[in-house]
């Protein structure tokens, strides 16, 4: 008898367990629809074979790159949290559609790159240097793939949906030498609503290597 | 692999039903083990790369050990039809000779001949070239076909047990295209190129001397089992030409570039030996 009951206890904690592993939220709300607020540039090292995000704002003369995240005010993540374990909410059975998706209100239109400081000789202060700059959405399985010019990069982005985290994000590439010590430019990133979204990089001290 | 026994199945079976009709005078299978050594010229790296000085080989010199199957018919009208297949790891070669006797000992051969080989470590010549340059080099292995078509003469003996067939042969052959891509980034820069290689054709003459010795060894009521020997020297000069297609930092606007490859000297030699059936 207590062999039986001992089984029924396991069974009971199996049962309980596999239920609490069965339940998340519903599929109603699966999706979830956001604005891009803002735009920002983080310095990228690509000295290497791979870019790395860095702190410092020095950069070797010929491998200057940012990466552009465009995201809402704060970066939304999957709604799991804490309060999950600690308050009482409404849980279904988990179906296929269990992962947190967003889908972006606005896409990019137009992105635009301008120097504050002289490059060389040819591209000046403030002139647009767009075309100067090539792109890529980072991607590790494939890194030995091409840049694209950042007129092609909105076929790349602007996807419809965005799984757990709701940020547009890729990465552009200096094609010219500085020639100047100093650098810093401007984006500017159109959305199709108009708005037009802006993020200034820091003072950038350039390296040049012999 | 599969294909292949598909076809000597069916080759068996269409033979031996016209063989019935005394259409076919003897069919022949045989299966043998045999070794093919390499050797190869290999030149110091030039301004662009040369895919035959990749070639596999230790010290000048390659074997390739291989097991192989082969079909033969006789024909009637003293047409004699022989098709061979040797399998060495991931590689294959295929030898077809057709031979039409004008009489006892003499004949004229028509064939088709294909070999295989392995390029490897391609990657080095880019390694020890562009040093300023990192890239991803795991993809530096190709096989590559060498196939062609000859023509020469036959000479056959029989001598009580013991059958020789001599044959010289002359053909040309090029090596099958094929595409290799190399991926780069320049250290110190944002600098990305794909250096993609697309070969052409290139036929180069070649000279083939081939040898067959069969023994009978059990003679039955209509079939013979024995033993065979069989060896046959490959001999050519061969260059690979290619398009080279320089992609950088885009897909746009490639540097295209034709580049034709150093002569080198090919030589393989064959021998395999092995048990036939003849019926």
């Amino acid at each position: 008898m207590k062999t039986f009951i001992k089984s029924l206890a396991i069974l009971a904690i199996v049962f309980v367990l596999r239920t609490l592993c069965s339940c998340g939220n519903s599929c109603l709300d699966f999706t979830k629809f956001f604005d891009f607020h803002s735009v920002e540039m983080f310095n990228l090292d690509n000295t290497g074979t791979y870019p790395v995000l860095i702190n410092q704002d020095v950069f070797v003369s010929r491998a200057v790159a940012f990466e552009v995240v465009v995201k809402n005010k704060s970066i939304i993540y999957d709604n799991w949290g804490w309060n999950n374990f600690f308050s009482f909410s409404s849980s279904y059975a988990t179906e296929e559609c269990s992962n947190s998706y967003f889908r972006a209100n606005d896409s990019i239109v137009k992105i635009n790159i301008k120097t504050l400081y002289d490059i060389n000789s040819k591209i000046l202060a403030n002139s647009d240097v767009t075309d100067n700059f090539v792109c890529t959405k980072r991607n590790f399985m494939n890194p030995e793939n091409l840049y694209i010019p950042i007129n092609e990069i909105y076929s790349h982005i602007n996807r419809k949906l965005y799984v757990d985290v709701a940020v547009e994000q890729f990465d552009i590439f200096l094609k010219d030498e500085i020639l100047n010590d100093t650098a810093q430019f401007i984006i500017y990133v159109q959305l199709k609503n108009k708005v037009v979204l802006t993020d200034t990089t820091h003072l950038l001290s350039i390296k040049h290597l012999q | 692999m599969k294909y292949i026994f598909l076809i000597l199945f069916f080759f068996v079976t269409l033979f031996q039903s016209v063989a019935q009709d005394k259409f076919i005078k003897s069919f022949t299978v045989s299966s043998f083990f045999g070794n093919r050594n390499d050797k190869r010229d290999r030149f110091p790296d030039r301004e662009s790369l040369d895919f035959l000085n990749y070639t596999k080989q230790d010290l000048e010199y390659s074997d390739y050990f291989f097991l192989g199957i082969s079909s033969n018919v006789l024909f009637s009208n003293d047409i004699e039809a022989k098709l061979s297949f040797s399998f060495m790891g991931g590689l294959r070669d295929v030898n077809l000779i057709t031979s039409y006797f004008l009489n006892t000992n003499w004949g004229i051969n028509f064939g088709l001949y294909s070999n295989e080989y392995t390029v490897s470590s391609i990657s080095n010549y880019h390694k020890n070239k562009d040093l300023l340059w990192d890239g991803d080099y795991h993809n530096d292995y190709q096989n590559i076909t060498d196939y062609g078509i000859n023509a020469g003469a036959n000479f056959r003996m029989d001598w009580r047990r013991l059958h020789v067939d001599i044959q010289a042969n002359i053909g040309t052959s090029t090596v099958k295209p094929f595409s290799f891509s190399i991926a780069q980034k320049e250290q110190n820069s944002n600098l990305r190129r794909v250096l993609e290689y697309n070969t052409t054709h290139n036929f180069s003459p070649y000279f083939k001397p081939e040898v067959d010795l069969k023994l009978d060894c059990f003679k039955f009521k209509k079939s013979i089992l024995g033993l065979q020997f069989h060896s046959f020297f490959f001999l050519t000069q061969k260059s690979i030409h290619y398009n080279l297609t320089v992609y950088e930092w885009t897909d746009d606007n490639p540097k295209l570039q034709y580049v034709e490859g150093q002569k080198h000297v090919i030589q393989l030699f064959y021998y395999d030996v092995g048990l036939f059936y003849t019926f």
